[in-house]
């Protein structure tokens, strides 16, 4: 299986040994930024169904912020280390889930009669998580190895799935425009 | 269902298009190591070496860095690697560190060692994590014999070579052996007592506070004594290294702590010696470099040999012949796995004719691991005279 992720996310991912987390000796399939941004695309999803946060302005303001704070760090204009290359990732991870997000929110019906929980518990745990990722990686020891590596892929399945999601939204919303296009009469 | 609003759309092609450009500036290109090949070469007779890159795409051979002998008693030979950056070739001789910056906007950079290394500090390439390469060495201290008289005596240290700033600290530790790294791991295996057995020690060592963690201790009269090669698997988490118990070559799996697997290599009527190993990144099979007695006109034969590590049969994919030389010349007879498991790099070029190697066998040998019959293609490398002097060659 260690194999499998390895060719899987070398698909995506440089897998420089020298930027990639051994917790325990044993090398994660990713290096640590996309460490951060899968194992963080992994626990926003999570979050995101769980607490369902409303997705208003400031939640939108929020995850702009989130992925356009990785231009310093991603494309290199401020030197950093291993533990913010995961945490950059992490909550550039957080941002791109966040605005993936927005379409299939708007098109499923929120109304469950249930009160929708306030943005500030969903921003406490994925903040929590920013931080507890690096240190789980650096002191986890083997047993951090395995579960990261799962997160890591199930964060990958995760965008995979928003992307072909949105993807398909889109199609289908071209589809219907052109559907009234056609019907409408030509005045 | 609500339709979706323009300003919820644009926001989602942000998040798709940073999204895009996150995974094209982290995917793999292809760096060096994939289209590249650097390996040394060696004059025994004028104590001559250099390093040449071969271009796999444009099929050219290019020498980036040579040097001629300190002095006669010199014996000049080269461990070269790329850095983790691809665009750098880091040079390890026995006085001196050298950064080439061949794909890079830096200087060459070099760095000398205080003390010279023995030339066997040099049979497995020097690792680097990060912005450090580790080199064992060794220092002169003084220290009172018996009779209370200071006598010199040599200290095995861990040179850690800075290679931003280019400073170099030494650190006494112990380790009398040679170290390995994968990702930001450091390994050792050095010599070691258990009670009066001869052994050796695989550990950990700490790369920034240079503290040891043994991991396995094995004893030679049970695992048999190693030829010093040793390798990481792809995750870090296996080592495998070669040995020989009782006349028989065998490679030995270490998983974690503990010694995994034996796999015999050859029968021990067999005269055969092992070099370096490299894993093939399904970890099915080891390639290990070898010399074998031809048993006539003091001929052996060099080449690869594919062990599957299932125990299925050996397989050899036989190179160039040439005499026996120190460690039947399989320090200076290393192979190199692509970065893609694809195929495998070996020279003769550091044998030389003083290894009995003929000037038409002098070449880069590239084993294609994606065919069948392994097919090996030779880059013929201009053998130099075999004279004393550069002034004599042309």
């Amino acid at each position: 299986m260690t194999a499998f992720m390895h060719k899987i996310f070398g698909l995506i991912c440089a897998q420089n040994p020298a930027h990639t987390w051994a917790p325990g000796g044993e090398l994660l399939p990713v290096c640590q930024r996309c460490t951060g941004l899968y194992v963080g695309a992994a626990l926003a999803v999570l979050l995101l169904f769980w607490l369902r946060p409303p997705t208003d302005t400031r939640y939108r303001w929020l995850h702009v912020i989130l992925v356009l704070l990785m231009t310093p760090f991603g494309f290199h204009l401020v030197p950093h280390g291993a533990v913010l290359r995961t945490m950059s990732g992490h909550w550039f991870g957080f941002g791109v889930v966040g605005l993936l997000w927005l379409l299939p929110e708007t098109m499923i019906s929120a109304k469950t009669g249930r009160p929708a929980p306030s943005l500030r518990l969903y921003l406490l745990m994925g903040a929590a998580s920013i931080f507890l990722l690096p240190l789980f990686s650096i002191w986890g020891g083997s047993f951090a190895a395995p579960i990261i590596s799962w997160l890591a892929l199930a964060g990958m399945a995760a965008v995979s799935g928003l992307l072909v999601g949105n993807v398909i939204m889109f199609v289908f919303s071209i589809l219907a425009w052109l559907r009234r296009l056609a019907v409408s009469p030509i005045s | 269902m609500s339709k979706p609003s323009v300003r919820d759309t644009l926001l989602t092609m942000l998040g798709i298009t940073a999204l895009i450009v996150y995974v094209l500036a982290c995917r793999p290109s292809f760096s060096p190591d994939g289209t590249k090949v650097i390996f040394p070469t060696r004059n025994s007779k004028s104590k001559e070496a250099s390093v040449v890159l071969y271009d796999l795409k444009k099929k050219t051979l290019q020498t980036i860095f040579a040097m001629s002998k300190m002095s006669k008693t010199d014996d000049v030979g080269f461990a070269v690697q790329w850095l983790p950056d691809g665009k750098q070739v880091l040079v390890n001789g026995v006085s001196f560190v050298a950064i080439l910056p061949l794909g890079s906007s830096n200087p060459t950079r070099i760095i000398p060692l205080e003390e010279k290394l023995d030339a066997g500090m040099l049979q497995l390439t020097p690792p680097v994590i990060g912005k450090y390469q580790f080199i064992p060495s060794k220092t002169s201290v003084e220290v009172k014999n018996e009779k209370g008289e200071t006598v010199s005596t040599e200290e095995p240290v861990v040179l850690r070579v800075n290679l931003e700033t280019m400073e170099v600290q030494s650190f006494p530790n112990g380790i009398e052996g040679s170290f390995l790294a994968k990702g930001n791991q450091l390994y050792y295996i050095a010599q070691a007592k258990i009670g009066e057995d001869d052994a050796y020690e695989l550990g950990r060592l700490d790369p920034e506070k240079l503290t040891r963690t043994p991991l396995l201790q094995l004893k030679e009269k049970d695992c048999g004594e190693p030829s010093g090669f040793m390798t990481l698997n792809s995750t870090g988490n296996r080592i495998a290294l070669t040995a020989k118990l009782e006349h028989a070559q065998r490679i030995l799996l270490i998983r974690g702590n503990a010694l995994e697997k034996t796999i015999p290599v050859a029968e021990k009527d067999i005269k055969i010696q092992l070099g370096n190993a490299e894993w093939s990144l399904d970890e099915k099979t080891m390639f290990v470099a070898f010399a074998k007695d031809l048993d006539k006109d003091s001929l052996w034969q060099y080449g690869v040999l594919e062990v599957p590590l299932d125990g299925g049969n050996v397989r050899e994919i036989p190179l160039f012949t040439g005499k026996e030389g120190n460690n039947g010349g399989l320090v200076l007879f290393q192979i190199a796995l692509s970065a893609d498991g694809r195929r495998i790099a070996a020279t003769s070029a550091c044998l030389g004719a003083d290894n009995g190697i003929k000037p038409e066998d002098n070449a880069l040998y590239l084993i294609d691991l994606s065919s069948t019959k392994r097919n090996v293609t030779r880059i013929a490398i201009p053998m130099p005279p075999a004279s004393e002097s550069a002034a004599e060659k042309k």
